[in-house]
């Protein structure tokens, strides 16, 4: 009982995740910067590999600005469940083990995908409660992105789950540590999937909800200080959890030769944001018909054709 | 049992702690009339809340219900015998095909 609450708390778990994922943005801004022939952050420790606990640290002590017509209690309370929906999805993750997370049942995937649904819900809400012109915009156009991204990336994920005969996470690592890795096997899933965690995750080339050239900041405009900060945190666990979900499906998750697994999942998932932060300097925006229309008209067919070939071939 | 329910009460409680530990540490800025109203980019924009015309969603919500179901009965299809499976992805295929290139107005 200690133990596992000490596992979940400190570990592989909440601790760990959130300092890993500071990492990863890190590492993200890093690339998307050398990428735009800029150094990105330099001087907060080496390399600045310190400037988001930086920047995380400065946000908590700024004031925390509360419009007065904002709908309080649910303005005060999704930054907390905006973090802690990510944070409970690493659970389910198997980093630590091969074949399990700190928690983990069969069918611990659909619960997983219900919390990255549940997470854009929460944008939504949160949008509302603010009352801004700007936060809800960007609020109804991250609900029109969740309506156009949730299907082709649920069918996709789901996809493997009927070769490998089980819904767990880590049935699937394991399936995939006896066989080939899913991206041999099913490679139009794990673009669709890829795709459609960018458009998940609001990265740029589908950043719609937050475009900074037509709506301020987004969904994130009235939020100030200490939320403002659990926020981006949050987008940082959430970066996070969706590259170590997309290692762990189609990469093959902890397996590999010598290094434990954790190395191994790490390693795979940062390959994955390495390829995200390339299509983020690569690409600019869509816009939200664009996103929409692509995504029912090119992803959503494919990921039904994927199926139909795992299920029959 | 505990470990499921643990794993959703832990995150919880950390989110919770940083957001205090923020409210302590915050500076506290003097009352300004100015400084509580909604962004608005330094326009004079109307108090009332924005009114959205959200009757174009309806058409994603019926789509996105038809192929959430779809989701979860290919999920619980695991141990059929993949030709339903075919029989049942491929009717749908065409019928999103059928829409795609029907309807223009897709996009909100």
């Amino acid at each position: 009982m200690i133990v596992t609450i000490l596992k979940m708390a400190i570990f592989p778990g909440v601790l760990f995740i959130a300092v890993l994922s500071l990492f990863y943005e890190w590492l993200d801004r890093k690339i998307y910067a050398r990428l735009q022939h800029r150094y990105g952050p330099l001087y907060t420790g080496p390399s600045g590999i310190l400037q988001p606990l930086a920047d995380f640290i400065k946000l908590l002590s700024k004031e925390d600005i509360e419009p007065e017509i904002s709908d309080k209690w649910v303005f005060r309370m999704m930054p907390v469940i905006l973090l802690a929906l990510p944070l409970i999805a690493s659970m389910y993750i198997p980093i630590l083990e091969l074949s399990r997370g700190l928690a983990s049942f069969e069918g611990d995937l659909i619960f997983v995908l219900l919390l990255l649904t549940l997470y854009s819900v929460s944008i939504v809400l949160a949008a509302w409660a603010s009352t801004n012109r700007f936060s809800i915009v960007g609020g109804i156009r991250t609900a029109i992105q969740l309506f156009s991204f949730e299907i082709p990336l649920v069918i996709s994920l789901l996809a493997p789950s009927i070769d490998a005969g089980t819904l767990s996470i880590g049935g699937l690592v394991l399936w995939q540590s006896g066989n080939l890795p899913f991206i041999m096997l099913q490679p139009i899933g794990f673009i669709v999937a890829f795709l459609c965690f960018i458009g998940e995750l609001e990265r740029i080339p589908f950043d719609i909800p937050h475009a900074e050239t037509e709506l301020v900041a987004g969904w994130i405009t009235e939020f100030s200080g200490r939320k403002l900060a659990l926020i981006r945190l949050s987008m940082d666990v959430e970066l996070l959890v969706a590259s170590m979900l997309l290692a762990c499906i189609y990469l093959g998750g902890g397996a590999g030769p010598i290094l434990p697994p954790i190395i191994w999942l790490i390693l795979k998932s940062l390959v994955i944001l390495a390829l995200m932060s390339n299509v983020r300097a690569l690409l600019a925006r869509f816009r939200i018909d664009q996103a929409a229309r692509g995504a029912w008209r090119i992803l959503t067919p494919l990921a039904l054709i994927q199926t139909l070939l795992a299920a029959t071939l | 049992m505990v470990e499921e329910a643990l794993s959703i009460i832990i995150p919880l409680i950390f989110a919770s702690i940083i957001y205090w530990v923020g409210g302590r540490i915050a500076a506290k800025g003097s009352a300004n009339p100015g400084k509580v109203k909604p962004y608005a980019c330094g326009e004079d924009l109307p108090g009332a809340k924005l009114n959205l015309d959200i009757t174009r969603f309806y058409i994603y919500l019926v789509y996105f219900m038809i192929f959430d179901i779809l989701g979860i009965i290919l999920s619980f299809a695991l141990t059929a015998n993949p030709i339903y499976v075919a029989l049942f992805i491929a009717p749908t295929i065409v019928a999103l095909l059928f829409i795609a290139m029907k309807i223009e107005d897709i996009g909100g």
